[in-house]
């Protein structure tokens, strides 16, 4: 049975906006999926491709990466006094990893992914997500102490 | 292990702030009428606030896995979807030698050896694997390079009987074909990706696959491709760092001697392999031996061979005083699944990834056993 794009899209939509928020922050990550899935819808079906789910997710990933490289360095928000400092540091930290790593932990930590289907959510090798991984970890030792 | 029980709570945590503002996903209909160059659309953020703990529940909780298998096709990594394609997908056949000089001799099946002559740039890291990453039929091995200068950094991945037809055409579709490249007497594909420092150049000889990946312009990038060699063995390991495994057979034997073993456990499969960091390698071991103690788990299961039942949970309730994987534990999280296995066959048989598992439906993937 072939699913329909609203089908496809309904079933992965919150979860691609999240992956958006952790990657470009809330204000952007709408623009990021509706840029990401109407490009797609311009040239084909959702039901066309062969795993819409990996698929989305990479290109979330690939929009938020350009959009990252063009937009000015945002400033990290001012802490809500009702998150506890620890964990604003810790978001803070993370943040600021570059954002395939960001992506790599997101996938690996939250979204509990093995790191093949991490891999392919990013487009990468088990390897290389293993590296960004190893990286990232060097990058929030600090924060994580 | 890199993040005890603390810091992966801890780092849950941060993920939550992280992600609490995620505003609402539109409809499917909104998306589609707006008009994408009139983005961005109307938002209407959730600003309800969630404690950072709830969030991790409530999230971690209720999403599945990816659903991924058989995949070959997507937008490449670094890259937009882009609205059209603007050059024909090429073929293997475009791959073909195109000189009769000297060219590297790379035997099929085996992982070549592979240096960048470019001043300034060394390697900095290797990943990879002897075993199979999906199914541990050992027919895709890989290994990663990454080659630094300074802030640059390019990887350089090979990969043993991938699909390179599949890889370009993934490619493509988020990137510009560039003009090729020739490289060890073969063309190359070079690809640009959403910026002008966004390059990539793939190739292949016999049923090695080769994808050059670097954030550099495009200049450099060419110098870099048209710099990569291959070289013996000797030279190879005289240019790797410390932490490169260059005596697998040592290390092998080395890991596993504190490591209990299933009766007819053979090692010889492990003592072979690309040389890489210490941490792949352990995983390697580690792996070999965990997918060994599950399946004489499973098989006692199956045969009420109590006794079987008890030897592999009471071999792998060692598994937090192995050496190697309190070594690795710097490094990244691998001790971590070995001892949620470890948990999972001394207890109700199950780990949590997105849902819970079965000991039996999951080890395969986790482990990459055969």
């Amino acid at each position: 049975m072939t699913l329909s794009d609203e089908t496809i899209y309904t079933k992965h939509k919150d979860d691609l906006i999240r992956y958006a928020t952790a990657l470009v922050g809330p204000a952007d990550a709408e623009d990021v999926l509706s840029t990401v899935v109407l490009r797609i819808l311009e040239r084909r079906s959702l039901s066309e491709l062969d795993d819409a789910r990996a698929y989305l997710f990479r290109a979330v990933l690939n929009e938020s990466r350009g959009r990252l490289r063009r937009m000015a360095p945002r400033p990290l928000p001012d802490q809500p006094s009702m998150i506890p400092e620890r964990d604003f540091e810790v978001a803070a930290a993370l943040r600021r990893l570059p954002p395939r790593q960001r992506a790599a932990v997101y996938l690996v930590y939250w979204e509990d992914l093995t790191i093949d289907d991490t891999a392919r959510a990013m487009g990468a090798g088990p390897g290389t997500v293993k590296r960004y991984l190893h990286l990232a970890r060097r990058r929030l030792k600090g924060a994580l102490r | 292990m890199t993040y005890d029980d603390r810091e992966r709570e801890q780092l849950r945590r941060g993920l939550a702030v992280l992600v609490e503002e995620t505003p609402v996903a539109p409809e499917l209909a909104t998306l589609r009428a707006t008009p994408l160059q009139e983005s961005p659309l109307l938002r209407t953020p959730a600003r309800a606030f969630v404690t950072a703990a709830a969030a991790v529940i409530v999230t971690v909780g209720g999403l599945a896995l990816l659903q991924t298998q058989g995949s070959s096709t997507g937008p490449a990594a670094g890259e937009t979807v882009p609205s059209t394609s603007s050059v024909a997908a090429p073929t293997t056949s475009e791959m073909v030698p195109t000189t009769s000089e000297s060219v590297p001799v790379i035997a099929a099946g085996e992982l070549p050896y592979v240096v960048s002559t470019l001043p300034g740039w060394t390697i900095t890291f290797v990943a990879g694997s002897g075993r199979d990453q999906v199914d541990g039929s050992g027919e895709h091995q890989y290994i990663t390079i990454v080659f630094g200068s300074g802030s640059s950094e390019a990887e350089l991945n090979v990969e043993v009987g991938s699909d390179v037809e599949g890889l370009i055409a993934d490619r493509e579709a988020g990137g510009t074909r560039i003009e090729d490249a020739t490289l060890w007497g073969r063309s190359a594909i070079v690809l640009r990706g959403d910026s002008d420092t966004d390059h990539s150049a793939i190739w292949a000889t016999n049923d090695v696959v080769f994808e050059l990946r670097a954030t550099v312009d495009e200049p450099t990038f060419r110098s870099l491709l048209a710099s990569l060699t291959v070289v013996d063995r000797e030279e190879w390991v005289a240019s790797v760092p410390d932490t490169v495994v260059t005596d697998r057979a040592a290390a092998v034997a080395e890991y596993l001697a504190d490591i209990p073993l299933p009766a007819g456990f053979d090692a010889t499969s492990l003592q072979s392999g690309p040389e890489v960091d210490k941490y792949f390698v352990g995983a390697d071991v580690v792996a070999a031996v965990t997918c060994a103690w599950i399946e004489q788990w499973i098989e006692a299961k199956a045969d009420q061979d109590e006794a079987g039942i008890d030897q592999a949970v009471d071999a792998m309730a060692t598994s937090r005083e192995w050496d190697i994987l309190n070594e690795m534990a710097t490094e990244g999280d691998f001790g971590l699944v070995v001892f949620e296995y470890a948990d999972a066959i001394a207890g109700d048989g199950t780990v949590v990834g997105g849902r819970v598992l079965t000991v039996e439906e999951s080890y395969r993937q986790a482990f990459g056993c055969p």
